[in-house]
């Protein structure tokens, strides 16, 4: 008897721990699980990085308090890292890697920190696969074609024997023998990497100096565009660190990295894609900013133009993307022909800092070469590239994505590929034949 | 006696009426036609604007952020702060306004001129800030969340609200959630 009256007391009690237990855990598990159908949406902005607007957007389920606090704390250290990237890597910033790097002479050398070296160990990589056509080298060019921070006021002051005396709407073409000059400073191979993550890095100018009118001119570093890009990929690290699946993160519009998409538009679909447009390098037939819309998530987005940082004179369009192999700006026309070439050149990927390479040099290579590296390389890539030719009032559009599955929303914009049976892309068009 | 009467006739032939008359029916077409009219007009017909108000920041170095000038869609209206009233100026244009910022950047000659429209939209029109006038270049508000900034001038413009959005960079109106370019 009293054994089976402890047996009873031992049962209640154990079912009674466990409903307990249950009674518990159970808010705990349910406030816990992620439930993208609750989310809402917050976005914070500023324009205090890379001279432009960079966007982190979050999908978390901010009814929660602690959810709002995790937002801001990320906020905060978003901001923390874009400033440190920054002020290793900007020209404006007299203190920065990059700015001392370039007052050096020739065959001098110095430490870098960590965001500058991991960002030149990318641009090796891709320097060396793109065949030179991204080369950050070409800074001086830039300089010399009035593309730098330094014009960018209404308070600009001549420099260099090379400068305008004043910036007018006008454009004067650089001399000549500054252009082939400059030229000579261009190539990234003389920039040497040693050291690791242990001991560190230190950067070598192994690039002879070119003397021009009694002036000595020393190689230079923009890393402007490729920063921007790997800054993407530092927050998209950042973003995973607090355990964010949904949102994404906006460097000035150029550079993106998607998450997942928790609108209630996007759950209800079972898509969580965000709906993406690709701006127009050029006005179309109608208002809508984006010449192409298409579902995306969870990816690295790179763009890159001629409309972006150029200025047109005479009907010609000068772009700060320099060719390195020329010394001018893309798509200078040959004397007597219209302009054209590729306008516009967006990459998906994995890396945003790929894909800021992958996307200048796209526009730099003539579209043979464009069309070849795009066919061959291993990497999982996604392309699309507007041609344009002065002579036409039409535009083509050009990508890796099967004719079936591209909506084009503006008539002036023509699609002009096919993938062969192989998988490669074959131009079909006329602008650039 | 009479009264019943006459009130009982009256009764019965109001009763053996028919409820329903042939010139009925024109009236109610009437009435649901007016009432269909009056909903596409208010519903579908409206032009969806979505954006509440442009605002426009300038950053000194010392004073910091002030909000300089801010236009209200619902209101059509507009304030400019005390301290910028001779060097903003707005006037009308056909389908909005442009406004005009005067007295910016470092040799404080600057201008900026901005244009919103009535149908919801806000761009920069011009600027002299630079020869590569980026803020001229920077998309066309739209929506609540959009920015246009002018870095020499130290101008932020910002779309804010809209009809159906509370955050910002949502565009529930249109059909992009981004633009990339």
């Amino acid at each position: 008897m009293q054994t089976g009256h402890l047996r009873r007391v031992q049962a209640a009690f154990l079912i009674g721990a466990l409903t307990l237990l249950m009674l518990f855990a159970a808010p705990a598990a349910v406030s816990d699980s992620p439930n993208p159908a609750a989310y809402t949406t917050k976005t914070k902005q500023s324009t205090a990085f890379f001279s432009t607007t960079v966007a982190l957007s979050v999908q978390d389920d901010f009814s929660k308090e602690k959810n709002v606090r995790k937002f801001e704390d990320c906020w905060q250290e978003v901001k923390d890292v874009l400033r440190d990237i920054e002020n290793a890597v900007s020209v404006s910033n007299p203190d920065s890697d990059i700015a001392l790097f370039n007052a050096l002479p020739e065959g001098g050398s110095m430490t870098i920190t960590e965001h500058t070296a991991n960002i030149l160990l990318i641009v090796k990589d891709m320097y060396a696969e793109l065949g030179g056509m991204f080369d950050p080298t070409v800074a001086p060019l830039v300089d010399l074609w009035g593309f730098t921070p330094r014009f960018n006021t209404n308070r600009y002051q001549p420099q260099y024997p090379y400068d305008p005396p004043a910036l007018t709407n006008g454009h004067t073409v650089p001399d000549e023998r500054y252009v082939g000059g400059f030229k000579r400073l261009v190539n990234f191979d003389g920039i040497i990497i040693t050291g690791d993550t242990d001991t560190g890095y230190v950067l070598w100018k192994e690039i002879p100096s070119v003397e021009i009118d009694g002036v000595l001119y020393q190689a230079q570093l923009d890393l402007g565009g490729v920063a921007k890009g790997y800054a993407a990929d530092v927050m998209r690290g950042i973003l995973d660190g607090y355990g964010y699946t949904h949102g994404y993160f906006s460097n000035g519009s150029s550079s993106m990295v998607l998450l997942r998409n928790a609108s209630p538009d996007a759950v209800a679909d079972g898509t969580k894609a965000f709906t993406l447009g690709i701006r127009k390098p050029r006005d179309g037939a109608n208002e809508q900013s984006g010449y192409t819309t298409l579902q995306i998530r969870d990816r690295a987005l790179s763009t890159s133009g001629d409309y972006d940082h150029s200025f047109t004179a005479d009907g010609i369009i000068y772009s700060h993307i320099i060719n390195p192999a020329t010394g001018f700006p893309i798509n200078m026309p040959k004397d007597g022909e219209p302009q054209k070439g590729i306008a516009m050149a967006t990459v998906f990927s994995d890396s945003a800092a790929v894909g800021e390479c992958l996307s200048t040099a796209l526009c730099v290579m003539p579209l043979n070469d464009a069309l070849d590296y795009i066919n061959s390389i291993e990497r999982d890539i996604t392309v699309y590239m507007v041609l344009y030719n002065a002579a036409y009032d039409f535009y083509e559009v050009i990508s890796s994505e099967a004719a079936e599955n591209i909506t084009i929303r503006d008539p002036a914009y023509v699609p002009a590929s096919e993938t062969d049976a192989e998988g490669n892309i074959v131009y079909t068009g006329t602008l650039l034949n | 006696m009479k009264n019943n009467i006459i009130n009982e006739e009256a009764i019965r032939t109001l009763k053996t009426q028919r409820s329903f008359r042939r010139g009925d029916i024109f009236v109610y077409a009437a009435l649901a036609a007016l009432i269909a009219a009056l909903f596409w007009a208010f519903v579908f017909a409206r032009p969806k604007i979505n954006l509440g108000a442009i605002n426009v920041f300038h950053d000194d170095p010392i004073i910091g952020e002030t909000l300089v000038f801010q236009y209200s869609f619902a209101s059509d209206s507009y304030t400019i702060d005390d301290a910028w009233t001779d060097r903003v100026h707005s006037i009308r244009i056909d389908g909005g306004y442009t406004v005009r910022f005067d007295g910016l950047g470092d040799s404080a000659d600057g201008f900026n001129l901005l244009t919103i429209l009535d149908s919801g939209e806000a761009f920069m029109l011009d600027a002299d800030c630079s020869r590569r006038k980026d803020c001229v270049g920077f998309a066309h508000i739209r929506h609540g969340g959009s920015v246009i900034i002018c870095v020499p001038h130290q101008l932020t413009v910002v779309g804010e609200g809209g009809v159906y959005n509370e955050e910002p960079g949502e565009d529930p109106d249109g059909d992009v959630d981004l633009v990339l370019g």
